[in-house]
């Protein structure tokens, strides 16, 4: 009995242990990426590669989500005849809450698996040591670049989520109604202001952040090989999917706080 | 630095891994322009040994001086300059894999600050010619054989012409006659280089063909050392051993 509550207590602290150095590994990175030498090359290599890398699976994405959405809203709406607020109703739910919290977690899946498995396999195949002999600062150059490059990324990639999305929307109503884009697209933007956009993208600077310090933390403190490179990359995308609906939750109740409507 | 002076100097240096001991309290010297092969069963720690003269492992204890450089308590940034001048040929050589051989020579050659596209294809071009790579730039190192790789992993070691390489078991996983080409190599460089080669190696032909002096390691601490002749009537058991090993080989 005492040794089940050992040990129970051991893996709790063990956790905990893993926790506080992920969070020191974060915050680690955003000091040094503010801190000269700046590895500007690298980074916009990183933007750009992580961008093409989710670009269609967000683009379809945001596709898929917006006439399945549209489909929703218009069922509902229809109830009451307000068929003509469709395109406000949707432009307000992407952006404010679907659009940067599916766009984080389809992120999760392809960034931070993505970053896990790059970076673990380098450390196990000792690439990472290979770049320090060097005299690279591998921690500069792997991961701070990953971690600016996906909080530059995340924002981009929900505006285009959107867009997606709406596009989407659009497409389903005009079967329906015949509605035309361009009403449809005045009308789903219409209604967005600065206090709808600017915390949703701030939040989704967060998700990015999120995302590259768990899995780059996790591939850059891989061990054991293959299967080590295996476990970084599964770790990362369930651990960064976590962390994000959770700081999700925190960030909606924060900004209610200070943007009531 | 002049032929004679310490290229390498480790005092006292103990490194554990939890609660294994690994190296305990360790003390050598290395003189520059020498060739040194370390030898040791595996697992005694001879790659911890190499990894510890360029700080991508910290003692636990002790000092280590490279050129004339307490390196023990530098950070990344404070270590590149000691590790300009020093080369690491890793076990399975660590090429980058996701950018061309060439590229793999030419990225130490762009982090050192050259520019120009012709001087550094040209650099990579001489650099690839001498460890018999020449043809190769375009390649993904997932092309190259074992043997291959090592030899580009030494092209890469050297692109900035260091005064000290390290070199982690150049013939492991190669054949006889790779390996042996990898040796030839590597006395190449010697003869034209100049500088001090640390080689671990649990393969005792290749250390008696190139080694000025033999330090073999076990327990954590140097239980002999001296040229390969002296070594063939040490009383050391683990020497003898690995003496006797040859033979049958
Ligand atoms: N990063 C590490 N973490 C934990 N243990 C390690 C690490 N590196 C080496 N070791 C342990 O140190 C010992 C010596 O390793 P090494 O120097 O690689 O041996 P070898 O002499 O074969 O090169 C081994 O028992 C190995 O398991
Ligand atoms: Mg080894």
């Amino acid at each position: 009995m005492t040794n089940v509550i050992e040990n129970a207590g051991r893996s709790v602290r063990t956790a905990l242990a893993g926790a506080g150095d992920m969070v020191v590994f974060g915050l680690r990175a955003l000091v040094s990426a503010v801190r000269p030498p700046f590895e500007l090359v690298e980074t916009l290599r990183q933007i750009q590669l992580l961008g093409w890398r989710s670009l269609s699976l967000i683009a379809t994405s945001g596709l898929a989500v917006g006439v399945v959405m549209s489909m929703h809203t218009r069922s509902s709406l229809e109830r009451f005849g307000a068929e003509s607020m469709i395109p406000t109703v949707l432009g307000i739910a992407m952006i404010r809450e679907t659009g940067p919290l599916v766009t984080g977690l389809l992120s999760s899946g392809r960034l931070g698996a993505g970053i896990g498995a790059e970076l673990g396999g380098m450390r196990v195949t000792e690439q990472i040591d290979a770049l320090e002999s060097l005299a690279v600062d591998s921690f500069k150059y792997l991961v701070v670049t990953r971690v600016v490059a996906c909080m530059v990324a995340l924002p981009l990639l929900t505006i285009f989520f959107n867009v997606s999305a709406i596009v989407g929307g659009w497409a389903a109503e005009t079967t329906v109604s015949g509605m035309t884009f361009g009403y449809y697209y005045r009308n789903a933007f219409s209604n967005i202001g600065f206090s709808d956009l600017i915390p949703s993208t701030l939040k989704t600077v967060v998700f990015g952040f999120l995302i590259s310090s768990i899995s780059g933390y996790l591939g850059y403190n891989a061990s054991g090989g293959a299967q080590g490179v295996g476990q970084a990359s599964t770790r990362s995308v369930v651990l960064s999917a976590i962390s994000l609906i959770v700081a999700n939750v925190v960030m909606v109740k924060f900004i209610l706080f200070l943007f009531p409507s | 630095m002049k032929n004679g002076e310490n290229a390498i100097r480790f005092e006292n240096v103990s490194k554990a891994f939890g609660k294994r001991k690994v190296l305990d309290g360790i003390t050598f010297d290395l003189a520059a322009g020498g060739v040194y092969c370390v030898l040791g069963r595996s697992g005694t720690g001879k790659s911890v040994t190499l990894k510890l003269m360029i700080g991508l492992m910290k003692p636990d204890r002790g000092t280590i001086r490279i050129l004339d450089r307490e390196i023990t308590g530098l950070d990344s940034r404070e270590l590149a300059p000691v590790r300009a001048k020093v080369g690491f040929l890793f076990q399975y050589a660590a090429l980058f894999d996701s950018i061309t051989v060439g590229e793999n020579i030419a990225f130490p050659l762009r982090r050192r600050g050259e520019r120009s596209d012709e001087e550094i294809r040209r650099q990579v071009e001489e650099h690839l010619d001498a460890v018999g790579l020449e043809g190769n730039y375009d390649k993904m190192p997932a092309e190259l054989s074992g043997g291959m790789r090592k030899r580009a992993g030494l092209a890469r070691a050297l692109a900035l012409r260091p005064s000290i390489l390290l070199v982690d078991e150049p013939s492991s996983g190669l054949d006889p006659i790779t390996a042996k080409e990898i040796d030839e190599v590597l006395m190449g460089l010697r003869e034209k280089h100049g500088a001090t080669l640390v080689i671990v190696t649990h393969h005792i032909t290749s250390a008696r063909r190139m080694a000025d002096e033999m330090l073999v390691l076990d327990n954590g601490r140097v239980v002999a050392r001296g040229a390969p002749a002296e070594l063939e009537t040490s009383e050391v058991e683990l020497v003898r051993e690995l003496f006797r090993a040859e033979d049958v080989a």
